[in-house]
């Protein structure tokens, strides 16, 4: 285990110390101590290490991740895990606004709530959040899967298009053109194997699905006020 | 003070968060969006507002407070 004191080292120097850790490292483990809620924290790795930082983080944390692991032992500020290809990023703590958005692939799980915008035009990202997310959440969210163990905020999946929206709780209201779908044998086996992986108890059996409705993809005067 | 801000609620326009301090408190509220970051910090003895969590890491006992974004178009005030 390495320990990276940022308050002492900085944040360019940890950057640059994440960054030379190739595919082949020995050094896979590392501890970030006094993040202090410090931006970019973690940003833009690509090796299998795995991070652990023990505090609170500010914006950007883990964004760009390829590959590697990021704990954040605290809570985590605006554009967490921001256009995350690959790998894992648990967030103990809440999650400010727009967490995981953009994100192509890996997972996301945020144990507390996530704040308004969350998964904001994911790409494939898979979020799991174990409590409640804001409003405009999945807001143009063209694919991957978020999961809400909790309620889900005003306008849902607002022009949202293939991503599976799963919510456990209420939804405040859907926003236009995201609907609630049949939950179908496969959705259900997704939901479990996501719901695993971020160490969640919830049943696969309890969420419904939204997604998108389809009929905002082509320009239809009728619908002129949606867009 | 929170009656009035209800009114502007209605009334205002555009992106804004507004925190207003009187004699004897506090307030908060944002607009309808709420996109403008917000950062609360309670503890038994105070109240704090910032951007960002960043702002607020030096307040004392900060790491045992109830760390929260305001919600949108709401209207929060704190009394002494």
């Amino acid at each position: 285990m390495q320990t990276f004191d940022l308050e002492a080292q900085g944040l360019r120097e940890l950057n640059s110390t994440l960054h030379a850790q190739v595919k082949e490292t020995n050094q896979t483990s590392w501890e970030v101590i006094n993040p202090k809620g410090s931006h970019a924290i973690a940003v833009g790795l690509d090796a299998p290490i795995e991070v652990n930082i023990k505090g609170s983080t500010g914006y950007y944390c883990g964004g760009m991740n390829k590959q590697a692991t990021i704990n954040v032992l605290g809570s985590a500020g605006p554009g967490t895990a921001e256009n995350m290809m690959s790998g894992k990023i648990v967030i103990d703590g809440d999650a400010s606004q727009y967490a995981g958005a953009t994100g192509h692939g890996g997972l996301l799980v945020i144990k507390g709530n996530a704040s308004s915008r969350c998964g904001i035009s994911m790409k494939g990202i898979n979020i799991v959040v174990h409590g409640n997310i804001g409003h405009m959440s999945a807001f143009m969210a063209q694919s991957g899967n978020l999961v809400v163990c909790g309620d889900a905020g005003d306008a849902l999946g607002d022009s949202c298009y293939e991503a599976r929206l799963f919510v456990r709780g209420s939804v405040k209201s859907l926003g236009a053109d995201c609907e609630e779908k049949e939950m179908r044998p496969e959705h259900l086996e997704i939901l479990k194997e996501l719901l695993a992986e971020a160490d969640s108890d919830a049943k696969p059996e309890e969420f419904k699905r939204y997604g998108s409705a389809r009929n905002l993809y082509n320009f239809d005067v009728d619908n002129a006020a949606a867009y | 003070m929170v009656k009035h801000w209800r009114v502007a609620l209605d009334d205002l326009d555009g992106f804004f968060t507004f925190l207003v301090g009187t004699k004897d408190g506090f307030g908060v509220v944002r607009d309808p969006i709420a996109c403008k970051p917000a950062v609360m910090a309670e503890t038994d003895q105070y109240v704090a507002f910032g951007s960002e969590y960043r702002a607020l890491v030096n307040l004392p006992g900060i790491e045992e407070a109830r760390v929260w974004e305001p919600e949108p178009a709401t209207v929060y005030f704190w009394t002494h």
